[in-house]
């Protein structure tokens, strides 16, 4: 399973409606609007999907996104085997 | 991994920069020793302000925060041992970090910057 | 620390995704991992209301900085009610109690652990030799921990020699008890909060649920809001902010709603809602008496037509067939209750009527369907009704009457069988009663404060000043510490480690966090201690710590309706909860009780169950009883003389007799005093104005309290919130009680009110 951090960028008009919309997507864990143009999320993807074909498939099928732009990923439980769940 | 792991931690260590940066700033921005004017304090806060600021109470009630009677205390202190005129959201996340409002996920501003008024509307 | 490394890594790379649009995430985000990095978090479990909201203990520098919903936790999802919010502030309370005290020349001294314990051990000691064990008492609370009551319980049913052994949840629960047994054959409910959210129709009868179950009510405000087609009826003589929900509320004459029950019954069957199979598959009628028909039933339901019931309770007919017909109309249907039906003299009763709708309509072992019975305390479930903290109970839904039930727990006691008296002890209003003729000379109360919590409660105040009285509190001064001999400090909430058992049958561990303040102990040792000391060396030095009494609780569970054999204090620590019957470590714990997936419905043969999905064990055939119960009225009915029906009952933001929220000054800012609500129409026919101070008096008392005119109460009706002692309710209460679950009848009795 893959973590990712992105920025998202979108139409300035539809933001608000793009910011809904993603909230919508079990995967993806919203952290506000920024410089009104930009959407700050996390994707966490399960070990059968690929992270990138997801992202393509939202930025497809969402007109208002311009562009997503991965800064972070972390498969570390793939790696290690260990579960994210336990508390540190 | 080690190299991915090892940008994680300078990530990290950015981050904890920031937070400090934006806490200098915070509490910079916070009024001090802020008094509530002296009142007959052996009535409830609401049943005084029912009678002085009347459409801020029903703004309140109008929430669910007014329905589940989450009294003005809880935001802005008691009026007495501890008052904040602008309070800060500190209390928020003692609930809100799970269902249906998770806080956490809030991103880069402090929950009343977006949440106005006392109806706590979203972007009003 | 209460993050997981999934948030961890979560944050992180929201961080970064931030930091690479050249912003900053700041605070909402990163708060609980930044921010907070030497603040350690331990889950644990709410001390106020029977709820059983998880919540999570924020330790720094060694002590309680915070606290915060457990969103973890299925009951209350991260949230919490305005008492929970506060509960860290009051472990440091200034009237914390840190020391033992003896009353010497009628004032307390400060005295050593060793002179307290061997004090009370030669008193009661002497007591017992000279009176024998029933001149001594024991009185706990449903605040108690499994651990603590499960201790009194072994020292003084099973050491000490007395069934002289109650707890304040006699005054709260025993009728829902009552009910539960008549009806069901087995205490506490079939189904779990889980309910809330596939039920189409909640009947909320005698509960105020915002404001004494606020998570609960928050529940099913969530649920109505995503579902707007959920009907709420209300069936209570006073509108509460719990009515912000209702489509239909009823208006009862406090304590004549049982003919209401009836007529919807009468209704129901009447116009085709009965479940004609589940009634015939998994149902017999009964009266006080004997078996009926149910051609018989019908024909003592005849009474009750609408018309009938109105007269008698005062509710509109046409308001009295939509209820029925809400009712009817719903695939399913959970009704919720608690003080207004359990705190009076007819609480079983009317715990039975609500359950026969249930029965009637097929309501029941459905996932959306249950008769639910709201608790007022954290552990009134688990550890006095499944502890077997009452004068007639022993661990595990025991009775001393039983003599199998009396030698398999003296076994496990190791005490001679011959200890356990077959006979049930003295109820509480007897115990204090007992207290007052001198039959009781000496009484250990731990964690509740009778004082004020009693019914017309200055009338037990001669036997407690009479008679050798141990308090062991966290709290001082307390109504009932002023009658005190000896004061013991009692380690409070997240000082100690133990189990609290909930209202949906769910038991969840509490750890210790911090060291007593003080020289606070725990309670369960305490009595280990004064146990030793009284002679009982070899019965309690065994214990070394909480687990240890847990294990030795939860081994008497085994093969019983609540087994909790496979709770362990391992798995507790794990997880949020484990509701019962949970058989063994790898059990799941159960949903829903008397169906599929309930172990015990599980392992009944075949023949047994000929087909059938729902099988209530407890009663012969598996059939539960729809009861015909006559329609009695209050104790107390109002007459010229007193023409106002008195009510007491909570307020959202404070807690039974105040020792805890009194000492949080928000909680006391949003209610900072008692007032006697009055419905407009009457204040004005007696020209009381709002806030005019004014006299409230019954039989029993009088009280100078401030009125609030506001149209909450019906007309004829007064309220009182009971929390305070300076304006104590109970002084105006009746002790009348339930004859079956001897519940008295807190919630109606006769006033009159006058300008002070």
């Amino acid at each position: 399973m893959a973590i990712a951090g992105v920025a998202i960028l979108a139409k300035k008009e539809e933001i608000q409606n793009v910011y809904q919309r993603l909230e919508q997507i079990p995967e993806i864990t919203t952290y506000g609007i920024h410089q009104e143009q930009y959407i700050v999320a996390v994707v966490e993807t399960s070990p059968q999907q690929d992270l990138e074909k997801f992202l393509k498939k939202i930025q497809d099928n969402d007109p208002g996104i311009l562009g997503i732009f991965p800064a972070y990923a972390n498969f570390e439980d793939e790696v290690l085997g260990e579960s994210l769940d336990e508390l540190v | 991994m080690n190299g991915k792991l090892g940008k994680g931690l300078l990530v990290i260590l950015f981050g904890v920069l920031l937070i400090f940066a934006w806490h200098l700033q915070a509490n910079d921005g916070k009024a001090q020793g802020e008094k509530h004017p002296d009142v007959d304090f052996s009535i409830s806060c609401t049943e005084c302000h029912q009678e002085v600021t009347p459409e801020i109470v029903a703004q309140w009630k109008s929430t669910k925060h007014g329905m589940m009677n989450f009294g003005c205390y809880m935001c802005h202190g008691d009026g007495q041992v501890e008052f904040k005129a602008k309070p800060d959201t500190d209390n928020c996340l003692n609930c809100h970090t799970g269902e249906p409002v998770d806080a956490s996920k809030g991103g880069n501003l402090q929950c009343f910057s977006c949440h106005k008024n006392h109806n706590l509307k979203f972007h009003q | 620390m209460g993050v997981t490394r999934r948030e961890f890594i979560k944050t992180t790379a929201a961080a970064a995704a931030a930091a690479s649009i050249g912003t900053t995430l700041l605070p909402g985000g990163v708060k609980p991992l930044f921010a907070e990095n030497d603040m350690e978090w331990h889950k644990s479990v709410c001390r106020f209301c029977g709820v059983g909201c998880g919540v999570l203990i924020g330790v720094k520098n060694g002590k309680v900085a915070a606290i915060r919903g457990d969103k973890f936790n299925t009951i209350n999802k991260g949230h919490l009610c305005v008492k929970g919010f506060y509960l860290h502030k009051i472990i440091y309370a200034k009237t914390r109690l840190t020391h033992p005290m003896i009353k010497k020349n009628g004032k307390f001294e400060k005295v050593s652990w060793d002179e307290a314990l061997n004090f009370v051990a030669k008193k009661f000691n002497e007591i017992r030799k000279a009176h024998g064990p029933d001149a001594l008492a024991f009185y706990g609370s449903g605040q108690a921990e499994t651990e603590e009551t499960y201790m009194a319980n072994k020292l003084f049913k099973g050491c000490i020699g007395t069934n002289n052994m109650e707890g304040n949840p006699r005054l709260c629960m025993a009728s829902a008890v009552g009910g539960y047994l008549t009806s069901f054959g087995l205490d506490e409910p079939a189904g779990t909060y889980e309910d809330i959210e596939q039920a189409e129709m909640f009947m909320l009868i005698g509960t105020n649920t915002a404001e004494a179950h606020p998570i609960v009510f928050e529940r099913i405000v969530r649920h109505k809001m995503k579902n707007p087609n959920v009907k709420i009826l209300i069936i209570d003589p006073r509108k509460t902010p719990t009515d912000q929900v209702a489509d239909l509320h009823l208006f009862p004459k406090p304590g004549w709603d049982l003919a209401i029950l009836h007529a919807m019954a009468r209704i129901i069957i009447k116009e085709g809602y009965a479940d004609e199979q589940f009634i015939k598959d998994n149902v017999v009628f009964k009266d006080n008496k004997k078996n009926l028909t149910y051609e018989q039933y019908k024909q003592f339901l005849e009474k009750f037509t609408p018309e009938y019931a109105s007269k008698v309770s005062g509710v509109p007919v046409e308001d009295i067939v939509k209820a029925a017909r809400m009712f009817g109309q719903a695939k399913t249907a959970m009704s919720m209750w608690t003080m207004g039906i359990n705190q009076r003299t007819r609480g079983v009763w009317a715990n039975n009527l609500i359950t026969n709708l249930h029965l009637l309509t097929g309501k029941i072992g459905k996932p959306g369907c249950d008769s639910f019975s709201l608790t007022g305390q954290p552990n009134a479930c688990g550890g006095v009704r499944e502890g077997g903290g009452l004068c007639h109970l022993l661990p595990a839904h025991r009775v001393v009457k039983n003599p199998k039930h009396r030698e398999e727990v003296a076994k496990v006691w190791g005490v001679p069988v011959s200890n356990i008296q077959p006979k049930p002890g003295k109820h509480t209003v007897a115990m204090f009663e007992a207290l007052n003729k001198g039959e009781i000379k000496g009484i250990y109360i731990m964690c509740t404060n009778p004082a004020q919590s009693l019914p017309n409660a200055s009338k037990y105040w001669k036997g407690l000043k009479e008679q050798f009285v141990v308090v062991a509190e966290s709290f001082f001064p307390t109504a009932t510490t002023k009658f005190a001999d000896v004061v013991l400090p009692a380690a409070f909430w997240a000082e100690k480690e133990g189990v609290y058992g909930c209202t949906e049958r769910r038991s969840q561990y509490m750890p210790k966090v911090l060291e007593p303040m003080g020289e606070a102990r725990w309670d369960a040792f305490i009595l280990r201690d004064l146990g030793i000391r009284m002679g009982f060396k070899k019965e309690f030095e065994k214990y070394k710590t909480a687990e240890d009494i847990w294990n030795e609780y939860i081994s008497l569970t085994k093969g019983r309706d609540l087994d909790l054999s496979g709770a362990t204090y391992r798995r507790l620590k794990k997880e949020r909860g484990l509701r019962w019957p949970v058989p063994s470590e790898d059990h799941p714990g159960t949903y829903k009780r008397y169906v599929k997936g309930d172990p015990i419905f599980d392992e009944l043969s075949e023949e047994k169950k000929k087909g059938r999905w729902i099988y209530f064990y407890g009663k012969p055939e598996g059939k539960a009883v729809v009861w015909a119960r006559p329609d009695k009225g209050p104790e107390e009915p109002t007459d010229e003389e007193f023409p106002f029906a008195l009510s007491t009952g909570r307020v959202l933001e404070h807690w039974h007799t105040l020792t805890m929220t009194g000492t949080v000054p928000e909680l006391n800012r949003a209610v900072p005093k008692a007032y006697v609500e009055i419905n407009p129409e009457d204040a004005k026919a007696l020209g009381i104005a709002n806030k005019d101070q004014v006299i409230v008096e019954t039989r029993r008392g009088q009280l100078k309290i401030e009125a609030r005119v506001i149209n909450r109460p019906k007309k004829g009706t007064l309220f009182i919130p009971w929390h305070w002692e300076e304006w104590m309710a109970n002084i105006l209460t009746i002790d009348a009680f339930d004859p079956g679950s001897k519940e008295p009848e807190y919630k109606v009795c006769a006033a009159r009110i006058r300008k002070a």
